[in-house]
């Protein structure tokens, strides 16, 4: 096939590549860098706040304990409490908590910067079974 | 282009990798892919320093979206699709876009020299937004319709101006190879 139309486009895609500058990448690197510290700065600021979310209940849960043991006049708590079933919501949350770690650890994060996304994965724990944990009480006991 | 299976057994893992935050799989597909999303964006600019802006922005973006990108297909033509809507939206941003056909002011002006005939030369002469259409669907297979679309036009008004912009190249590489000749 020689038409003209061919030709053109033979011509056109023959044209040689055109490799970027060797700094492009140094500065695309700088970018990068700057934006993983951003989004470490981000899951911080987000793990102070999942902290926070979860300490709510947990304090709840200290307030309203001592109610419930005289409510429960007698009753024995159970002696192990049963199997926590994680909700989807908190199972995303860890997860993407284990994405953020992941990728601290490959830039070779300090222990004081992972620190608050550790803090936040365990906070995830209590804060579920303080959900999902049935309370006892007298008058669900009858 | 034909991506070679193994290839792309290749960059499954390395999208896999890249999302855990693995800095080599990132830097690997950049080697991998830049040469080719450079020589675009510059095809689409005609200009260095615009090209390296838009490289760099495309590999940012691939590193934002690398969650969402399927790792069952080739990775070029994603990232050459947000390469080229980049140097759209540079050119709308610059004012440079025109949707007028006449052809006077769709190219750029100044005279041919000599040694400006070399295609990529022919190229640089077109007025930019004719430039972007006539390569997006000549070596990268746009449809009229989607230039139409992308460019807030008709696909007849991104036919008429490949038509156009064709007839002037073919005018100009039969008046090279001439001179060649002579």
């Amino acid at each position: 096939m020689n038409t003209p139309d061919a030709r053109l486009k033979r011509h056109l895609g023959s044209m040689p590549p055109v490799p970027p500058a060797t700094d492009l990448w140094p500065r695309l690197e700088l970018a990068r860098r700057r934006r993983v510290r951003r989004l470490k700065l981000s899951v911080g600021s987000a793990a102070a706040l999942l902290l926070c979310v979860a300490l709510v209940p947990l304090l709840g849960d200290m307030v309203d304990r001592p109610a419930r043991a005289s409510l429960a006049a007698g009753a024995p708590e159970p002696a192990v409490a049963p199997l926590q079933v994680l909700d989807q919501d908190t199972v995303e949350q860890i997860r993407a908590l284990d994405r953020a770690l992941q990728a601290a650890y490959d830039e070779g994060a300090s222990d004081d910067e992972l620190e608050p996304i550790w803090k936040a994965r365990r906070a995830l724990l209590p804060r579920q079974a303080s959900i999902s944990t049935p309370i006892t009480t007298s008058s669900n006991k009858s | 282009m034909d991506i070679p299976a193994h290839a792309l057994l290749d960059e499954t893992t390395l999208l896999r990798k890249a999302r855990w935050g693995n800095h080599a799989a990132f830097a690997e597909l950049y080697r991998l892919h830049a040469s080719a999303i450079h020589t675009l964006a510059y095809r689409l600019t005609s200009n260095t320093a615009a090209a390296e802006d838009i490289t760099q922005e495309t590999f940012l973006k691939m590193l934002q979206f690398l969650n969402g990108i399927r790792d069952d297909v080739p990775l070029r033509p994603w990232l050459k699709k947000v390469a080229a809507n980049a140097a759209i939206d540079r050119l709308r941003k610059e004012r440079r876009f025109s949707a007028s056909e006449d052809e006077s002011e769709w190219i750029a002006p100044g005279p041919a020299q000599a040694q400006e005939v070399e295609m990529s030369h022919m190229l640089r002469r077109l007025e930019p937004s004719v430039r972007v259409v006539v390569w997006l669907h000549e070596m990268e297979g746009w449809t009229h319709a989607e230039l139409g679309t992308r460019f807030g036009q008709s696909a007849s008004w991104s036919k008429s101006i490949v038509s156009r912009a064709l007839e002037r190249l073919r005018r100009e590489l039969h008046e090279e190879n001439q001179h060649e000749h002579a």
